[in-house]
């Protein structure tokens, strides 16, 4: 049988090997880190791409044994030619896999899609969209009386917005960081794990094609030009040359994040214009809605 | 050039099938370095199979590199 991966210390998989091995590392994680524990019921936060695909995959083979029924959810931000492609991946993926697929337009949430706010605000998208995303998932999850949410941010997602937060001159906002997010207790806040943790982006990409999903492997039309993608192509330069690199971040990241938790732990509050959980007054969504409105 | 010296790519992001001289290709990390790729950015695939950079290529193969991206 034909290898497909060589990994760091030079071991050979072959396609039946990587599978047990990729699909090993993922349930080690959630195993390490109590992501599910008993009487939890996830919540897949879906996009249709590889990782939450992954994902999902990971989660409906434990929850399949168990003769239990997983659900997911797709938020659509109206992103033209690129979202449409991935909800029609994920509603096949949904199908084949029996997985419970809810989709929230917000559109039909907020009464427009990223597309018209980009028209309107001069802000980033990525901004916007994350802003969208993070508390549409939040208030569903909670609808749908999920007590956790598996996200797909793999290793590179991770050490990328590590990086991010030291150039920005915030470290501190890594406080939030880490496989399991949303330590701050808040009864509207549900929190989030990440069981592709320690998984590289090209290890998701190559567990994603053995298994023959189909998922679209092309980049959010918005986020090419973002910070992120600079930070990305430097570090996969990085990697290139310096093999670890990537898993050097995380480790050490891990070892300090601790006393960074020590330091910045910011009450959740409930946002005054929509009681939703915020860490400001106003959450990010109804200031971006308040703009919105203002610019009509 | 010879045709049977060439090697059709498809570029998976670009959604389009290029063709690559063989000269001094001998496998999937010669091609990669001809097209001037950084492998940790990309999986590729032999005749639909997922293949590491030491796999050898000829002219008879159908490659495809996917953006881990």
């Amino acid at each position: 049988m034909s290898i497909v991966y060589i990994d760091q210390s030079k071991k050979k998989y072959n396609k039946s090997q990587f599978i047990r091995y990729f699909e090993s590392k993922a349930l080690r994680t959630i195993r390490k880190y109590n992501m599910f524990e008993k009487g939890d019921k996830i919540l897949i936060a879906l996009s249709g791409g590889k990782d939450s695909v992954a994902t999902a995959h990971i989660f409906n083979n434990i929850l399949s044994k168990r003769g239990e029924k997983l659900h997911a959810l797709l938020i659509d931000e109206g992103i033209p030619g690129y979202r449409d492609k991935t909800i029609k991946d994920a509603k096949k993926f949904c199908k084949d896999e029996n997985i419970e697929l809810t989709i929230v337009s917000t559109k039909k949430e907020f009464k427009f899609g990223l597309t018209d706010a980009l028209k309107k605000l001069n802000d980033n998208p990525c901004n916007i969209c994350g802003a969208m995303r993070r508390y549409l998932l939040n208030k569903y999850a909670r609808k749908l009386k999920a007590t956790k949410v598996a996200t797909g941010h793999n290793l590179d997602d991770e050490a990328q917005t590590v990086l991010m937060n030291q150039y920005k001159g915030n470290p501190k906002l890594s406080a939030k960081l880490g496989p399991i997010t949303g330590v701050v207790e808040h009864k509207k806040f549900i929190k989030r794990i990440k069981p592709l943790y320690f998984i590289t982006e090209k290890e998701v990409t190559i567990y994603t094609t053995l298994k023959g999903f189909q998922v679209d492997f092309s980049e959010c039309p918005n986020a090419r030009d973002s910070f992120r993608s600079t930070v990305r192509d430097q570090l996969n330069d990085l990697e290139n040359k310096f093999p670890g690199t990537k898993n050097g971040i995380i480790n050490s990241f891990l070892q300090q994040l601790p006393k960074l938790r020590q330091t910045k732990l910011s009450k959740i509050i409930n946002c005054k214009s929509c009681s939703e959980p915020s860490t400001k007054p106003t959450c990010s969504m109804c200031l971006i809605l308040e703009k919105y409105k203002s610019k009509a | 050039m010879n045709k049977m010296n060439k090697i059709k790519v498809f570029l998976e992001r670009d959604e389009k099938t290029i063709e690559i001289s063989l000269k001094n290709i001998n496998n999937i990390e010669d091609l990669l370095k001809h097209l001037n790729i950084n492998p940790v950015t990309v999986v590729v695939t032999k005749n639909n199979e997922v293949s590491t950079e030491q796999e050898k290529i000829t002219s008879k193969d159908n490659i495809k590199i996917i953006s881990v991206v």
